[in-house]
């Protein structure tokens, strides 16, 4: 049995309407959506952060008190979600189990956590406020667990610190400080001793386990011979350092990797091999003045075998790298790199929306976004889709391939304007915002209404939309939703162009676009994929 | 019917747009200059519509060639030949059909000189127009002026657009020689004070900020901290420091010296608010308390001194503030004493500080929060509102609101919205 988006709203608004749900503008993910049972929807868009109405501290102490009263089925079918929760809520559930003495829950919910809130459990039994928030409630003595059973909590740390890879420890050095001060931590054995000294002393005793033994030497090198010290331990080393901790040392040292110095080059060598594959993206405007097409080929090998090794890279955060780089960087990377993390970006997509198809886009003919039409050229090349562009008379359907779309990608704006010129015709030179609904709703009302369709119609309101969308069981709105029950907005930005202003008057225009939402989309289809698993069990 | 049109660009080629909104025209053969005014001569054409005009470009293309006419129907792909269209000169106002349209923007296509031979040939006689118009007899006069008032709404525009051409003209004539001058600077190859001397000497507000942007790139490349303290004194001596260049501070970068400027000072935080420093003047220039850097947050405060206001800016985030708070109202820190409610214990902005910490502890301990009452005797509500607190959360935030009315007295909604307003710089968000 499948809950659909129209079910998972109706849940939602009647828990709203029963005060068991949170409103959107209090959900850190503001999804108007319920599985039906109010701990599940927290667990999966209630953010511990300061929301419009409610502070952090009232998150926490409802979110805690809804773990707390959670019964066994629904701490374990959380647990089975694990990976679906907030990480916030991962904390909860983990603390809870280990309030209950559940270690083999604590367990499994932990290790759907990233390494760094791993390492703090020990500091949120003890002193959760340290984990929880930021700025001076860090220092808050208060505890969720009264009982923090002090010799349970020292053996489950000593696991963590044994599974903990080299890497995690020398990136998380100072968390595992604060927890081992807290737990008053006696390390034993050669890699524990080694670990203490790392945190507390000097480093000296550690020996042999790396990267941290690499990262001390690395350090020590460029204290004594500066940058060529440096590269000799990177090329001897066996282990390959983190990018973050190479990028500090140089920092430290006041070496910046772009400066006009050929002698830099062995390191910029290094770095490019040891950035992970979502570092490498982030960099790239940082790095474009001595990226190479060598380094891109070095880069662009690791960023798209990361998707391969099961590393999830977010369509966002590799398009605004890539639109956030210089022209001459994007050039470069645009084949190698962008075009082949697309494709999996694509098939990943296309798998959360399962048959009857196609997929329907549409959009204006006179408002091009790219990302959307990014979005839908990357879903088109992975599953059945179909463009449909509303004009001023009647709807074209398109039919464009990624690799066209990508093409463009680089393109200036009289480039970008010549390809629509001559893929749309003369169509593309207007700016009028009037668009034939009518049209649209014939062409809408052709395609299977279980079919997923993608709206993106910036500044359109029209009944006759509506009307077209009431039957479709999958509507994503990259803008604001028109209200049919099973549309959901994706997300969208308002973007101020000019004000003017005064005393007693004031004139705005505004643009709004679905730039967040193109980029969210794969997001949101995973949460509307975690909703209807639990919904399932909450039913 | 003659119609003017101002040409445009897309995709690299000249187009016109013969209605806002509608789809835009290009041009066959010669192309017209982009921006300029044309003249369009449509015989026979009766309506201004988009429809009617593409239709008669459609009948001219079918009457030239038919058969490729037929090929070409769809209006998108029609092009405008070139015996239709010419460089409009600024008497076309006078006879065009939609002349009104396009009055504001003849100083774009119209030079100083233009625009005032146009004013002295049409200005007299439609002086003399008016007067006699004026001296009609009372019956006729309404019609003889309504006669010279179609002429008089395109001929005073036109010659109040001398005007701002005129105003155009003085801004590009002032930054063409000051573009000279500082070509000259930069051959004479002279220094950075010289640099700066010149730039405050400059006419044009626009060459000035550009000659400040190539200052602010010499220095990075040339100066050292010291030398880069120099330039920017002798810029504020200068009165330079009245021009915001943005990219004058984005060259500088990290290279902005903020140096702590203020020791042995007691500095009252108490009114101070958590912001997230900004590289500009105003930072460059105010008082500086520990290492204040672009981009960190840091405690940013005005003190009136001698009538005037300082600006005071203390490194820290507004956990500075709770700590001044806990250890009794001021620590000393970078050689300097910082306070908190050194003029006024009872301040609102020190009250505010109890807030943050009455309603975290209110959802967190709500015993410990109802010990903050101290003295104060809990009321009957308070003691309620606790004792539910331990089993229900909702009852939480309502001994928050009572705890915050009855220690600190201010509303409960507006006190957390004002305490929050205090700390933006530093949110937690995952």
């Amino acid at each position: 049995m499948t809950v659909g988006i129209r079910e998972l709203k109706r849940r939602y608004r009647e828990n709203l309407a029963l005060g068991r749900a949170l409103p959107t503008h209090d959900l850190g993910v503001p999804l108007p959506l319920s599985t039906g049972n109010p701990l599940f929807d927290a667990a999966l868009t209630e953010k511990l952060a300061a929301t419009a109405t409610m502070t952090e501290p009232e998150h926490v102490a409802r979110a805690w008190h809804m773990v707390g009263r959670a019964s066994a089925e629904e701490r374990r079918a959380l647990a089975d979600n694990a990976q679906a929760m907030l990480n916030d809520w991962k904390l909860l559930v983990a603390v809870r189990a280990w309030q209950l003495d559940d270690g083999e829950m604590v367990r499994r919910v932990l290790r759907a956590l990233p390494w760094g809130w791993r390492l703090a459990f020990p500091t949120t039994i003890v002193k959760p406020g340290a984990t929880m928030f930021t700025g001076w409630r860090t220092s808050m003595q208060f505890r969720l667990v009264e009982d923090p059973r002090w010799d349970a909590l020292k053996t489950l740390f000593r696991e963590l610190l044994a599974h903990a890879p080299g890497t995690a420890i020398l990136k998380y050095r100072s968390t595992i400080k604060q927890s081992m001060a807290l737990l008053r931590y006696r390390p034993e054995g050669e890699r524990e001793i080694a670990i203490h000294d790392l945190c507390f002393g000097d480093g000296s005793k550690v020996k042999g386990l790396e990267p941290i033994d690499t990262y001390l030497k690395a350090r020590d090198a460029m204290r004594s011979g500066g940058v060529k010290a440096l590269v000799k331990v990177l090329d001897e080393s066996p282990a390959e350092l983190p990018v973050t901790s190479i990028m500090g040392l140089c920092g430290s040292a006041g070496i910046k990797l772009k400066a006009s110095d050929a002698s830099l080059d062995p390191l910029r060598d290094h770095v490019i091999r040891c950035a992970t594959a979502v570092e490498s993206l982030l960099r790239l405007k940082e790095w474009d003045s001595w990226l190479t097409e060598e380094r891109v080929a070095t880069l662009s090998a690791k960023v798209t075998s990361a998707a391969d090794r099961g590393i999830d890279l977010p369509f966002a955060k590799v398009v605004k790298a890539f639109l956030g780089a210089p022209e001459k960087t994007r050039k470069l990377v645009l084949r190698p790199l962008l075009e082949p993390m697309m494709r999996q970006f694509g098939s990943r997509v296309a798998a959360q929306l399962p048959p009857p198809g196609p997929i329907t886009f549409v959009m204006p003919s006179n408002v091009i976004h790219l990302m959307s039409f990014l979005l839908y050229a990357v879903l088109a090349s992975a599953a059945p889709s179909k463009l449909v562009l509303v004009r001023g008379k009647g709807t074209t359907e398109l039919d464009l391939g990624l690799d066209e779309v990508i093409g463009h990608l680089t393109d200036d704006r009289e480039d970008l304007e010549s390809w629509l010129l001559a893929r749309l015709g003369g169509v593309s030179t207007v700016n009028q915002h009037v668009y034939d609904m009518r049209a649209l709703r014939k062409a809408l009302d052709s395609i299977d209404p279980a079919a997923p369709t993608v709206l993106d119609l910036p500044f359109v309101d029209d009944m006759d939309i509506l009307q077209s969308l009431l039957p479709r069981e999958r509507v994503f709105n990259l803008n604001t939703a028109y209200g049919a029950p099973g549309e959901i907005c994706v997300s969208y930005d308002y973007y101020l162009k000019f004000a003017l202003l005064d005393e007693g008057w004031s004139f705005r225009s505004w643009s709004r676009y679905s730039d967040g939402a193109a980029s969210r989309f794969a997001e949101l289809l995973e949460k509307v994929a975690s909703f209807e698993r639990l919904a399932v069990g909450a039913a | 019917m003659k119609l003017l049109f101002p040409t445009t660009t897309f995709a690299r080629k000249a187009m016109v747009q013969f209605h806002y909104g509608k789809p835009g025209l290009f041009f066959l053969g010669e192309q017209p200059r982009v921006p300029a005014l044309l003249a369009f001569d449509f015989p026979g054409l009766r309506s201004q519509a988009y429809e009617a005009i593409t239709k008669w470009i459609l009948a001219h293309h079918q009457a030239a060639a038919p058969k490729k006419a037929k090929a070409k129907a769809h209006e998108e792909e029609m092009a405008v030949p070139r015996e239709m269209w010419r460089p409009a000169v600024i008497e076309d106002y006078l006879d065009a059909a939609n002349a009104t349209t396009y009055l504001h923007y003849a100083t774009t296509y119209f030079t100083l000189e233009e625009l005032v031979t146009f004013a002295e040939t049409h200005a007299p006689p439609l002086d003399r127009d008016v007067r006699a118009a004026m001296s009609a007899l009372r019956e006729t006069r309404p019609k003889a002026l309504a006669k010279v008032l179609q002429r008089a709404q395109i001929v005073v525009p036109l010659v109040s657009a001398a005007h701002r051409r005129c105003v155009t003209d003085l801004e590009e004539l002032k930054n063409a020689l000051d573009r000279e001058a500082v070509a000259k600077l930069k051959k004479a190859k002279t220094t950075v004070t010289a640099w700066i001397s010149a730039c405050a000497e400059l006419r044009s507000v626009t060459v000035k900020d550009e000659l400040m942007i190539d200052i602010a790139k010499r220095l990075v490349v040339e100066a050292d901290e010291k030398a880069i303290v120099k330039a920017l004194d002798q810029m504020i001596e200068k009165k330079l420091n009245t021009r915001h260049v943005a990219a004058f501070f984005t060259i500088l970068g990290d290279k902005l010296p903020l140096p702590p400027n203020v020791t042995g000072e007691t500095i009252d935080l108490t009114h101070a608010k958590e912001v997230t420093v900004g590289a500009s003047w105003q930072t460059y220039q105010a008082e500086r308390v520990g290492p204040v850097k672009i981009g960190r947050s840091a405690l940013y405060t005005l003190v009136k001194r001698g009538g005037a206001h300082v600006i005071q800016y203390v490194r820290g985030e507004r956990k500075l503030k709770h700590r001044i708070k806990k250890r009794g109202g001021s620590i000393q820190r970078w050689g300097n004493t910082l306070a908190i409610g050194a003029k006024d214990p009872s301040s609102v902005h020190v009250a505010l500080l109890r807030v943050d910490e009455i309603d975290s502890l209110a959802q967190l301990a709500p015993a410990r929060a109802v010990a903050l009452l101290g003295e104060i005797a809990p009321t009957p509500k308070i003691t309620e509102a606790l004792a539910h607190a331990e089993t229900d959360p909702r009852w939480r935030r309502v001994l928050s609101d009572l705890l915050i009315e009855r220690i600190v007295g201010i509303d409960a909604d507006v006190a957390r919205r004002l305490a929050r307003a205090e700390a933006s710089a530093n949110r937690r968000s995952r």
